[in-house]
């Protein structure tokens, strides 16, 4: 005997939580118009409801419809688009629910999980006893439930969906239970239900629906009814299947669900610690049993997370991201020794607490003409000392942008030799003689200032672009005695808060030093960098 | 570092026109000594950001008297340069940047200009080969084949420019082995290495090299600035042209972008102080411009003449045969030639030899005596039906002679530019044989279609805007449903007076006002608006040149196989005085013929020349409005007006035909022409001078003739001035033309004194006439299809509506709309079925039709055929037979089961009996399977006697899928089976009711049928539903909306004001049902409307989407 437990319309059920089914306006939910992946919208997408409220249904609207439409037949409707995290949230907590409830569940689908109750203590009540406590635990939850008995798996889904066969969980606002004594599951039951409750991911089925809507398959009930083998014979064993379930002759397993391992270890000292040798060698014995645990699960960690209690009742927190994966202990060491040796405790170490992430270890098959470190385990203790020296994202490999921004580049995080992208050659002299779009305009190297120093210049203001006369302060004022350019840049001019333009002029000092000055507004100069 | 001043290099001498070298110093080099050679318009899709008028205009404005375009890859805005040119006094040099493909190497790009007539013809026959992708190299090529075609060409009277930007990346040796080859391909004298500066830091390496390869191989230099657009603000649209070009969007374009906005068109003045280091590059520049001596008006084009025997006859041979066949058909159409019409072919005949246009008429003639031969109907429409002598060649149907006609209309000696002749042919294949007749006759590249500049629409431009701003496809396409419905000026003109309603749009689509690129969404959707997005091809439009058309124009594939197209638009061919013949297609003509095919096969012989032109059954038929799948007087608005307007003569229907138009209706003249016509008004003739001219239409301007021969006795209009008018009245381009005539109109009424009312009214009648009005030969050539196909609808129903049908999608009615008048007509229609239907719809009787397999979505041609075949040879047993012998596909297995079209086969009771059937049947073993049952019965069920475990279809799952299938049922109507169903749930839920009273309203006993309309009385509140069959929201109805609404009993029409549209716009533009509540109006010849109050969805969905003609 199986029991499932449904949300219904989890998604929805889950912004719905907290308003009154009676009195809530017409909500629908639609798709989401944006991939979470790329950001963008698809160019495909057009915005269909996925499921409506009972106020909204009232109004035909029906999962399908599309947004534009449904807003025709009611105006007032609320479109409301899923919300993710919620979703994930609520997840947990049905997880933590049922989990509650026995130790071998399946999770079906989101909202939706089966419990075996083959292992559970069987009481002269059961099952209604049993399923009057699984509904109350769960009015915590504040989510409508749908509880269903079933012999098998599948079938216990599809009980879910039977007015007659479930048990439910609503709130008004408090919770309502409908908890009477239910006929045994029969097939006629859910006959009235739509083929498509077989179709969705619950079941991973592909029946050709096209074919059964011509057909005149409606329910599953008229499904049931066909001819097993003259329903394989044309459908292929999918459609057969699906027959097997209905008439409870398949009887799939749980796919069960186990808790994931977790990589973290604590320690609350006897005594405060005083000096980071004490708490390295504590930590060392920490990362060991950590790092077995990682090694026999062929795991390694990409980060570290380290967590100090201090005498005092302070805290510090600290993720080291690893430009590698490992499970060395003597390397996580290092990389936590430098770093730990640019913290100032307040007072004493009181406890301490890691926690590693493990990811799948890297595996780099270098070639034979390669570049490849000596020793690929100094290079993170090189970059956690760099990183610890610099401060958080001040260390990495700047990526010139494609851009006419002068100087415009992002930095990219350090990785190990082998991963970093080839340098791009559009700045590299070609020995062809090519001139490439980046080309600097000169060969002369440019030693820039950053940030770029403020300068007063005296100008002709005559022309368009003032053309500079001399340098007034600075590192190097002076006369200006010969110059080239204007050179205006201009760009993002499509966006009303990025746009820039400046005007840059190459000039040339009484003492022969070469200089890039740049103008961003009337007044407003810059000396951008010396020619060397 | 490059030094402020640097002092120019050693001297050398000028010679004639003959380009400076390097090295020169010129003692006194006047200033403004510049000439732009290399400037590219919006006719360089995707990289030039203005118009070329815009570039001469301002080349005018900043003091130049020459400038030359050269676009990229053809010559499509050398015409609007060069009439530009003429208007502000300067010369439009022309050429154009002709790119040779690379293999595996990048393409050069090569600006050409052209010196004299030979080069021009070089061009343009460089130009055609490349396109018809002659210059592909093959692999292994050296450099100098690398560079230009396999097969060599003629460069002579070209001049090449080297610019920095003609090979990317530009790379020093590839440079200079490219010069040498160019120096050698084209001569020392006829290459310039071109210097550019647009301000950037790297610009001044490129041309030192370049200055040092002119020095190496002895080459001039040339300034420029290779202007993109003409002003520096233009830049915006010259990036978002880039990353259209390259596929992606301005965050993302990065470098491909321009760093400055200095490529705008720039003073001489300007460049002079840019080059003053380089004086050899800016003389070089006013040199060549002065060597190149040629502009469009030295355009070599000659009137086609006419080939006997493969040879050109002379022009007095042309107008003896022209002559002659006039002559001759003359006798056939008049049978006695009467002074009168002698008189009108002389004169004619006079005017056409004398203006050298026999030829011209003998090839229109030609094509239009294969059409008869090959038994295509055709007929001459536009102002050649003013002309005697077409009507006697046969090329038009109507006499103008009997008709009144002004011939001068067609053509006059004062007439500046020369007509062209449209014929209408039945569209589709027959339509392509002549097309394909007249490009084998004059191959190769003798003839081509004109090409149409397909420009930047409201909806394109915002949409391409979006994609280039990076904006979700989504908000173009929420723009586009809002656009539709919304009354929104589309050209640059009148487009800030909407910015409101256009703010409002684009807030709606999810572009607020305070997003950071809102302002750039808007400059560029203003500023792209009506540039040209890339070339189409005309309608039917075809240029003929005995002399090589790629001589006079270079011509490029079009996209549809075996045609070509010139780079000039019809305007532009009208400009340059090139012929064109309009080969048109309609889809009425096409549906005649075929209607007329199957009249003869039936036995009936009838020949649409001879029909009566007074019969009363037909004149009934208009009177009653029952026109639905007639030819021009089936729409709403003229439907509405039949009644009213109740034709009882030809004449009537002709001036039916040109009333319900734009122009008449904007122009307020329907309402007087219907009321004087029915007594309510007296005639008003404008000005008693108009009496003779305004007599027939009642003292209303209808045609044009009626118009041009008002401002000729009003304001003393010679001939070349009304053609003018003329050309204003038609010229969509822009209304400048028709305020500067209006002007010159006004003016001179002026200076007779005529009173201001009349002025105003004279001028009002000219400006509606600029939306759109009919000549009367028009009028009269489309009436004349008009009475012909409801001739055939009173007449002969059945093979009128077979006609109809074979042709779809044509006309204003989808094909359902279309059967349900049928069924109105008595006509039973027979579904398609395997056993009995043809590919296309078949007469059973007079008062039967069998559907054709032909409508059928998703049936493929080669399995109709193969089923007609089959069945041709023996009859199909059984389902088993008929798979074997047919082979559907699986699809096409289903869709034959579930319309029910195997019905009739003997083993198969109800369409789900096919589908269970003939589902059982693999592919892959169908031949064997077959093989195996040939000779026993096939069963299609494993158990021959189990019972068949699929009932049958109900109404509402035969109408579902009939209308999925074939968008039409041959069923019950929609509307009959939803009322049904609708009573059918009231009465399941009537304890329900019995709390609730049923509002009569909403009860689908209460309402109205289209059929009852008839008996309600004015200002009767009524509720009615239907099938959405129209939504139309003209331009010239202020906002509102006209539905129409079928049900199983007729057609019902829908008035919504502008205020309930706007408030119910989404459920009238979304829902293929309405319920609908209003008041009734009864108009003026008894029309009966629905004037709208409130509009809903039905309660009751039946799944299915209906064809509908929207917003047309």
């Amino acid at each position: 005997m199986y029991a499932s437990f449904q949300v219904p319309f989890f998604p929805l059920a889950v912004l719905l939580r907290d308003t009154l089914p009676e009195d809530s306006d017409p909500t629908a939910l639609v798709n989401p118009a944006a991939n979470p992946s790329s950001g963008k919208e698809s160019s495909h997408s057009i915005p269909v409801i996925l499921a409506a409220n009972h106020a909204a249904s009232q109004h035909q609207i029906i999962p399908g419809l599309t947004a534009t439409r449904a807003l025709s037949r009611c105006p007032q409707l609320a479109l409301l688009t899923p919300d993710p995290d919620a979703e994930r949230r609520h997840q947990d907590d049905l997880r933590q629910y049922v989990s509650s409830l026995g130790p071998d569940f399946e999770e079906t689908a989101p909202g939706i999980f089966i419990l075996d109750l083959l292992a559970l203590p069987r009481s002269p009540g059961f099952p209604l006893d049993w399923i009057e406590q699984a509904l109350r635990r769960a009015a915590p939850l504040r989510l409508p439930l749908h509880l269903a008995l079933a012999p098998t798996p599948d079938l216990s889904l599809l009980a879910g969906g039977s007015s007659v066969l479930r048990y439910t969980l609503s709130f008004n606002p408090e919770p309502l239970f409908r908890i009477t004594s239910q006929p045994t599951f029969h097939l006629q039951h859910i006959a009235s239900r739509s083929i498509a409750s077989l179709c969705s991911d619950s079941y991973s089925l592909k029946l050709d629906r096209d074919v059964l809507s011509l057909w005149g398959i409606k329910t599953l009930g008229d499904l049931a009814a066909l001819p097993r083998q003259g329903l394989a014979e044309r459908l292929g064993s999918e459609a057969g299947r699906a027959h097997d379930i209905l008439h409870g002759k398949q009887h799939r397993l749980l796919s069960l669900y186990r808790p994931p391992e977790k990589f973290s270890l604590y320690q609350d000292l006897e005594y405060p610690l005083e000096n980071l040798e004490a708490l390295l060698f504590s930590l060392n014995r920490g990362l060991g049993t950590l790092c077995s645990r990682l090694k026999s699960l062929h795991r390694a960690t990409s980060s570290i997370k380290i967590s100090l209690t201090f005498d005092d009742g302070n805290q510090y927190q600290h993720r080291l991201s690893l430009p590698e994966p490992s499970c060395h202990p003597s390397s996580l060491l290092e990389i936590l020794q430098v770093h730990l040796e640019t913290v100032h405790a307040s007072a004493p170490i009181i406890r301490w607490s890691l926690h590693l992430t493990p990811v799948l270890p890297g595996e780099t098959q270098h070639n034979i003409f390669g570049y490849s470190p000596r020793d690929s385990h100094s290079l993170p203790n090189t970059i956690a000392q760099l990183t610890a020296l610099l401060g958080p994202d001040r260390l990495g490999v700047p990526l010139p942008l494609a851009s006419h921004y002068p100087d415009s580049f992002r930095m990219k995080k350090p990785l190990l030799p082998g991963r970093n992208p080839k340098p791009s050659r559009e700045t590299d002299a070609d020995p062809t003689g090519s001139f490439s779009p980046g080309d600097p305009g000169t060969a002369l190297p440019l030693s820039r200032y950053r940030p770029p120093l403020p300068v007063h210049v005296a100008c002709n203001a005559g022309t368009r672009h003032p053309s500079p006369l001399a340098l007034l302060n600075g590192p190097c004022p002076g006369p200006i005695v010969a110059l080239n350019g204007p050179f205006p840049l201009s760009g993002n001019w499509w966006s009303s808060d990025k746009s820039w333009q400046r005007v840059e002029w190459d000039i040339q000092l009484a003492d022969k030093t070469l200089l890039r000055l740049a103008c961003h507004s009337p007044g407003s100069w810059t000396l951008e960098g010396s020619y060397q | 570092m490059h030094v402020i001043h640097p002092a120019p290099g050693p001297l050398r001498v000028v010679i004639n026109n003959y380009p400076v070298h390097a090295r020169l110093l010129l003692p006194d080099i006047p200033e403004n000594l510049f000439t732009e050679l290399y400037a590219r318009s919006s006719f360089s899709f995707l990289r030039g950001a203005s118009h070329p008028e815009e570039l001469v205009s301002r080349a005018a404005e900043l003091g130049y008297d020459t400038i030359a375009l050269l676009d990229h890859m053809g010559l499509y805005g050398s015409v609007r340069a060069h009439f530009a040119a003429k208007k502000h006094g300067l010369r439009a040099l022309v050429g154009a940047t002709a790119e040779f493909a690379g293999s595996g190497s990048p393409p050069l790009s090569l600006p050409l200009l052209v010196e004299n007539p030979a080069g021009y013809k070089n061009l343009c026959h460089l130009l055609t080969r490349l396109h018809h992708g002659e210059n592909l190299p093959h692999r292994g090529t050296s450099l100098k084949k690398h560079c230009f075609p396999v097969t060599p060409f003629d460069s002579s009277g070209m001049v090449a420019l080297l610019t920095p930007e003609s090979l990317s990346p530009l790379n020093k040796n590839k440079l200079l082995e490219t010069a040498t080859c160019l120096r050698d391909t084209f001569g020392r004298n006829n290459l310039y290495i071109t210097l550019t500066r647009h301000h950037r830091r790297a610009t001044e390496r490129i041309n030192h090299h370049l200055v040092d390869l002119a020095d190496h191989l002895k080459i001039p230099l040339l300034a420029s600035n290779a202007p993109l657009f003409a002003r520096r603000h233009d830049r915006l649209l010259a990036d978002a042209f880039t990353c259209l070009r390259h596929h992606t969007s301005l965050d993302e374009a990065g470098i491909l972008l321009e760093e400055n906005s200095e490529r705008h068109l720039k003073s001489p003045g300007q460049l002079s102080t840019l080059f003053e280091d380089y004086p050899q590059a800016l003389l070089n520049s006013q040199i060549l411009s002065e060597r190149l001596d040629f502009t469009l008006d030295r355009l070599d084009y000659k009137f086609p003449s006419y080939h006997e025997n493969g040879q050109p006859l002379s022009p007095g041979e042309e107008g003896r045969i022209l002559r002659e066949l006039t002559f001759q058909g003359g006798r056939e159409r008049y049978r006695t030639i009467s002074n009168r019409i002698r008189q009108q072919l002389e004169h004619e005949l006079a005017l056409i030899i004398r203006l050298g246009f026999s030829g011209y008429f003998l090839i229109v003639w030609e094509i239009v005596q294969f059409a008869r031969s090959q038994g295509i109907l055709c007929q001459g429409r536009g102002s050649a039906a003013n002309s005697a002598v077409c009507y006697c060649l046969g090329i038009t149907a109507c006499d103008p002679v009997g008709s009144g006609l002004l011939f001068e209309r067609f053509l006059s000696e004062n007439r500046r530019s020369w007509p062209d002749i449209d014929i209408d042919f039945p569209s589709g294949n027959r339509r392509e044989a002549v097309i394909q007749h007249v490009f084998q006759k004059y191959s190769p590249r003798g003839a081509a279609m004109t090409a149409n500049v397909i420009s930047y629409r409201p909806k394109s431009a915002f949409r391409e805007m979006c994609k280039v701003l990076d904006f979700p496809v989504a908000t173009a396409n929420r723009f586009s449903a809002l656009f539709s419905s919304m009354r929104i000026s589309e050209t640059p003109e009148t487009v800030e007076q909407d910015a409101n309603s256009l703010e409002k749009i684009l807030s709606q689509s999810g572009v607020p006002r305070n997003h950071p690129h809102f302002k750039a969404l808007l400059h560029l959707y203003h500023a792209v608006l009506s540039f040209p997005r890339h070339l189409g091809q005309h309608s039917g439009g075809m240029i003929i040149s005995d002399g090589g058309l790629d001589s006079v124009v270079p011509l490029q594939p079009a996209t549809m196989a075996n045609r070509t197209i010139v780079q000039w638009d019809k305007d532009d061919c009208e400009d340059l005085g090139i012929v064109k013949v309009d080969l048109l297609g309609l889809g009425m003509l096409a549906a005649m013929e075929d209607s007329l095919r199957i009249c003869r096969q039936r036995g009936k012989n009838i020949d649409l020349s001879r029909i009566p032109y007074d019969d009363p059954a037909t004149y009934d038929l208009l009177c009653n409005a029952d026109t639905i799948g007639t030819f021009q007087v089936e729409s709403r608005a003229q439907m509405a007006t039949l009644p009213v307007m109740k034709p009882r003569v030809f004449y009537d229907l002709v001036v039916e035909v040109a009333l319900i138009r734009p122009g008449p209706i904007v122009g307020d003249l329907v309402h007087p022409y219907l009321n004087r016509r029915n007594g309510r008004e007296a005639i008003d003739y404008i000005h008693p001078e108009f009496r003779n001219v305004l007599d027939r239409t009642l003292g209303v301007p209808l045609f044009q003739e009626q118009v041009l021969r008002m401002a000729m006795i009003i304001a003393g209009f010679n001939g070349s001035e009304a053609d003018e008018l003329r050309r204003a009245m038609a010229f969509k381009r822009s209304d400048q033309r028709m305020r500067s005539i209006s002007e010159k109109l006004r003016s001179r009424m002026s200076q007779r004194s005529i009173d201001r009312h009349v002025q105003k009214r004279v001028v009002d009648s000219v400006s509606s006439f600029a939306l759109y009005g009919f000549p009367e030969s028009h009028a009269i050539s489309f009436a004349l299809i008009a009475y012909a196909s409801c001739w055939l609808k009173v007449h002969h129903p059945a093979e009128f509506f077979a006609g109809l049908l074979n042709n779809q999608p044509m006309g204003f009615y989808p094909v359902a709309s279309l059967l349900h008048d049928a069924r109105r007509h008595e006509i039973r229609i027979r579904p398609v079925s395997v056993f009995y239907s043809c590919c296309e719809t078949t007469v059973l009787d007079d008062r039967a039709l069998r559907l054709g397999l032909q409508h059928l979505k998703n049936l493929s041609v080669s399995t109709a055929i193969r089923i007609v075949e089959s069945r041709s040879r023996s009859q199909f047993r059984n389902l088993s037979d008929f798979l074997q012998r047919v082979r559907p596909n699986k699809k096409e297995r289903r869709l034959l089961a579930a319309v029910g079209a195997l019905n009739d086969l003997n083993d198969v009771e109800h369409r789900r009996d096919a589908l269970w059937k003939g589902e059982q049947i693999p592919d892959e073993d169908l031949f064997e399977c077959a093989e195996l049952q040939e000779h026993a019965p096939f069963s299609g069920n494993s158990n021959p006697d189990s019972p068949l475990p699929l009932s049958p279809m109900n109404d509402l799952d035969r109408l579902a899928i009939d209308y999925s299938s074939q968008d039409y049922s041959t069923g019950p109507h929609p509307m009959a089976i939803l009322r049904r169903e609708w009573l059918r749930n009231l009465s399941s839920s009537k304890g329900d009711s019995d709390n609730h009273p049923v509002n009569p309203a909403r009860h689908p006993s209460f309402l109205v049928r289209a059929c009852d309309f008839q008996r309600i009385t004015h200002g009767q509140q009524i509720s009615c539903a239907g099938l959405v069959i129209c939504r139309q929201r003209p331009s010239t109805a202020n906002g509102h909306c006209f539905i129409s609404l079928e049900d199983e009993t007729g057609t019902a029409n829908l008035f919504v004001s502008r205020s309930i549209f706007d408030r119910y716009r989404l459920v009238i533009t979304t829902e293929d049902f309405l319920l609908c509540h209003g008041r009734m109006q009864i108009g003026e010849g008894g029309s009966h409307t629905l004037y709208t109050i409130e509009i809903e969805p039905l309660p009751f969905d039946l799944g299915i989407a209906a064809v509908s003609h929207d917003f047309h």
